[in-house]
């Protein structure tokens, strides 16, 4: 009996201790962790040369550590584990994600700080066939998407009529229109204009913009003081001009 | 035959004959960016073979623990052999990865580092394939052998260290040097839960230069050189013990 009265009073003290803001335990310990996938051109990647993170949310993560007097410990993951890596305590928040419905059941999101917009790719020789959006939502039509991406719901949505093939990463979408398994996928603005000087093969579809996304960091759910806190410093070096200086740096161009 | 070497080229040139542009410069060690990614690329090799290394040795132990119980005529005992096999075996190592990272710390508030976390995966994994060997080699040496050996008064541990393991470890080794292979090209895994292997190392490598093609090709002959060793050591192991 004795046994099992300690036991739950146990339960209840790590319960009481997972209920404690995350904004605490990292004063206490002194670091950030912060949970980023090194995958994402130029958000987060990693530098060849010296082995270290580097991108525009790289330098965000380092200027909020240095403002709240930590250090910041970079913790590698994946797309598809991103959300579990908040839910387990693995790190205090992500780097960007594109903010979807589905991620906020299980995660907070932070003010936002960035904006882009969505374009499809198809081959050059295909440029012809598949000039607009309308283009490519026909049967017959395949649509290639990754595997957990925001890109992969936002497919589904805009090409009802298209077969749509989901590959995982770290095979890519792109790869999958270039092998001609797939006539088309969409991706950012911003990965579109490097993709396309990386292979002449590839072009964009010249019809507009598509739904403009939003970025923001993934906070644990229900902890309203540690989002709070980084909302407040998002918004605060929005207006100090902090994130127009480093948009520039990496040649971006906020929606 | 010669029909069939026509045949193969003809698919070769044609594969080669797609629009596809390699992009090997990214990999060219005689310019600055190809040496610093080639050497990039590398460093993952030691986390690789460390994650292999201790997996399979931890694996071995546990395996053998494992399948000494097998042999016992305790029904008991039995039963906890086939039930450890039967289960540990019907998990898919990515799961059991993914379980142990991010299941561990929500369910019981245990947090392991990726590295201890990976390791534990791969060393459960592989201990119930390694248990299955060990049972099989020890059932290959003949029954008489017990016997005599029992008849010559020694117990159970000085049966199996004196007379029955000495011979089964050479009837299984072909298959521990399968299965290491198995473990090095299964480590891949862990990337999945950022530990900087080999893996992964090429996977952050291909959003920098959006080569996925040339550099997964580079990945392969990595982990084909690595193996090739393994192989190699193995066949001289067996050898020596053959003398």
């Amino acid at each position: 009996m004795k046994k099992i009265l300690t036991l739950i009073t146990l339960l209840i003290f790590t319960t009481v201790a997972n209920a404690e803001s995350r904004l605490n335990t990292i004063q206490k310990n002194g670091e950030l962790r912060v949970g980023t996938t090194g995958d994402w051109d130029p958000m987060s990647m990693k530098d060849p040369a010296t082995n270290k993170y580097k991108g525009f949310d790289i330098d965000v993560m380092k200027e909020l550590s240095k403002d709240m007097g930590v250090k910041v410990k970079f913790v590698p993951t994946d797309w598809k584990t991103i959300v579990s890596g908040i839910t387990a305590n693995r790190y205090d928040l992500s780097t960007s994600v594109t903010k979807t419905p589905k991620r906020a059941e299980v995660a907070g999101f932070t003010e936002t700080y960035y904006k882009y917009g969505t374009v499809p790719l198809v081959l050059k020789k295909n440029s012809k066939k598949f000039s607009t959006w309308d283009s490519l939502n026909n049967k017959g039509v395949t649509i290639a998407t990754t595997l957990g991406t925001s890109q992969e719901e936002k497919a589904k949505e805009f090409f009802p009529k298209s077969k749509l093939k989901s590959v995982e990463a770290p095979a890519r979408d792109f790869q999958e229109v270039l092998a001609g398994r797939a006539d088309g996928n969409i991706t950012s603005s911003t990965e579109a204009n490097k993709l396309v000087i990386k292979y002449p093969q590839l072009t964009i579809v010249n019809d507009g913009e598509k739904n403009p996304a939003f970025l923001a960091m993934m906070v644990p759910k229900g902890d309203k003081v540690w989002n709070d806190y980084v909302s407040k410093w998002i918004k605060d070096k929005k207006a100090s001009g902090f994130f127009n200086t480093l948009l520039a740096k990496y040649n971006l161009k906020s929606l | 035959m010669k029909f069939i070497k026509y045949f193969a080229l003809l698919l070769l040139l044609q594969g080669c004959g797609t629009d596809y542009e390699w992009g090997w410069y990214i990999l060219n060690p005689n310019n600055v960016e190809g040496l610093t990614n080639l050497k990039f690329l590398i460093s993952g090799i030691t986390t690789t073979i460390y994650i292999s290394v201790i997996s399979i040795i931890l694996a071995m132990i546990i395996g053998l623990v494992v399948a000494l119980p097998s042999l016992s005529n305790n029904k008991f005992l039995s039963y906890f052999n086939i039930a450890y096999v039967e289960i540990v075996r019907a998990i898919p190592l990515l799961v059991l990865i993914l379980w142990i990272y991010y299941g561990l710390p929500i369910m019981m508030g245990i947090s392991f580092s990726p590295f201890v976390s990976g390791i534990i995966a791969l060393t459960i994994s592989e201990s119930a394939f390694q248990a299955e060997i060990f049972r099989a080699g020890i059932n290959s040496i003949h029954k008489g052998q017990h016997e005599v050996a029992g008849s010559l008064g020694m117990d159970f541990w000085k049966k199996m260290r004196f007379v029955i393991l000495p011979q089964a470890i050479k009837v299984v080794l072909p298959a521990l040097g399968n299965q290491f292979v198995y473990v090095l090209k299964m480590s891949s895994l862990v990337s999945i839960i950022g530990i900087a292997d080999l893996t992964r190392k090429a996977n952050e490598l291909v959003t920098t230069t959006y080569r996925p093609l040339e550099i997964y090709t580079f990945l392969i002959l990595e982990y084909l050189i690595l193996i090739l060793l393994v192989s190699f050591c193995v066949r001289r192991l067996e050898k020596k013990l053959e003398r």
